[in-house]
């Protein structure tokens, strides 16, 4: 849940093509990558911190 | 204008390349409506339907387009999300993209319009990276998920916001505020590798920016003629690399740039930054600017004893001998009083420095 909510908003595909053309390809492709990386991590993290939250 | 990317990209807009979404966008439309003509019907009444809601937002937008344009000056907008910020450049990103309302699409002209300012792309990942975080949306979070996990979740957006800003800005190369500077591509495993290390170390120096700014221990100031004098070395470029390198960390530090901008900017270490400074403040202008002497032992051989080497060499044998060996040479250098003592080891490349010598005056 908490990776559709990060990605949704973080590393969309519809936004590509408007991102690129004003920001440029390669930082799109750069920052979507790296946003998806992280949505990822923060996916795990969260769930992980509840747990150790008790 | 050219883009970080190498691109070519016009001031102001998306150029050819925004016509390009819309008839990519317009194909796609034609494409369904050739395959199923209701389903293109009821994207474009669901289109109708929210535009009305998006006025408020373009609105909006438009606004402070507009302001900007009127007011901004390139000059402020790099002494804010420019080369020269620290921690308030990244606070002013990330607090920036979470209070951001509206599309996300609909940011995309402003910060373009930002970067043609010198802003960084670092900045601009963390800001959209930050949006999403909704701060309408979190009473809801808290409602059906828990305070907990609401709180975990805005704190890790906060924590990653920064990190993939700074990520980003070190895959796409040298950046920030420097208008042009272009990106080094990766081109083979060891740039890579290079990437990767300079991206932990960008990453330690970030978070560095929260938890500890840097505080310089020696203060640079210049004087009016100090200063034109390095303006000059850094503008024409006509002197030592070392100079070079040296002069812009000079024109910076006094200019009260903080230490970890000032090292992203010109991509250079702290202890080149602190060693500069202190050798400003304590020893002055020459020895700021020049390199420290090298360790290691002083020159044992002087051009004199070269030339005493060489006229023995080229000089008759020992009687008995038909040529001269090293250890012969050594042993008359020393016998004729032009040296205190004398390796035959270092008679070879001071005999091949001679020899060198010879062939370039014969050229």
């Amino acid at each position: 849940m908490t990776a559709l909510v990060v990605t949704w908003v973080t590393a969309g595909l519809v936004h590509l093509p408007p991102e690129a053309s004003l920001l440029g390809w390669r930082f799109t492709l750069y920052r979507t990558l790296v946003a998806f990386i992280a949505s990822l991590i923060i996916a795990f993290l969260i769930p992980a911190l509840l747990h150790v939250l008790g | 204008m050219s883009s970080a990317d190498g691109g070519k990209r016009p001031a102001g807009g998306p150029g050819r390349s925004g016509w390009y979404v819309l008839g990519v966008a317009a194909a796609a439309y034609a494409l369904t409506g050739w395959l199923n003509t209701g389903l293109v019907e009821a994207g474009l009444r669901h289109f109708l339907h929210t535009l009305p809601r998006l006025g408020l937002p373009i609105l909006v937008m438009f606004v402070l387009m507009f302001l900007f344009d009127l007011w901004a000056r390139p000059e402020q907008v790099v002494r804010h999300l420019g080369a020269g910020t620290g921690m308030r450049g990244w606070l002013l990103a990330v607090v920036g993209g979470v209070a951001s309302l509206g599309p996300l699409y609909l940011w995309y002209p402003l910060l373009g319009r930002l970067r043609e300012h010198g802003v960084r792309h670092s900045l601009q990942a963390a800001f959209l990276y930050g949006r999403a975080i909704r701060i309408p949306m979190l009473p809801f979070m808290v409602h059906y998920f828990g305070g907990a996990y609401a709180s975990l979740f805005v704190l890790n957006i906060l924590l990653f916001s920064v990190l993939s800003g700074v990520v980003t800005g070190r895959m796409l190369g040298r950046e920030g505020g420097q208008k042009g500077a272009a990106a080094v591509p990766p081109s083979s495993q060891s740039s890579w590798i290079s990437r990767i290390q300079a991206t932990l170390q960008a990453l330690y120096e970030s978070l560095g920016e929260f938890a500890m700014p840097r505080k310089p221990k020696y203060i640079v100031t210049l004087t009016d003629e100090e200063r034109v004098r390095l303006e000059d070395l850094t503008r024409k470029g006509k002197c030592a690399a070392r100079k070079l390198k040296r002069a812009p960390i000079l024109l910076k530090a006094a200019a009260r740039w903080k230490d970890e901008a000032l090292m992203e900017a010109l991509d250079v270490s702290a202890s080149m930054v602190d060693d500069i400074r202190k050798r400003w403040v304590e020893e002055g202008p020459e020895a700021a600017l020049k390199d420290r002497p090298r360790p290691g032992q002083r020159r044992k051989r002087d051009d004199r004893q070269a030339a005493h080497l060489s006229a023995v060499a080229c000089s008759d044998a020992p009687e008995g001998h038909d040529h001269w060996t090293l250890r012969r040479l050594a042993d008359k250098v020393v016998e004729l009083g032009y040296a205190e003592s004398f390796s035959h080891e270092a008679i070879r490349p001071l005999l091949k420095t001679v020899v060198l010598k010879s062939i370039g005056r014969m050229l």
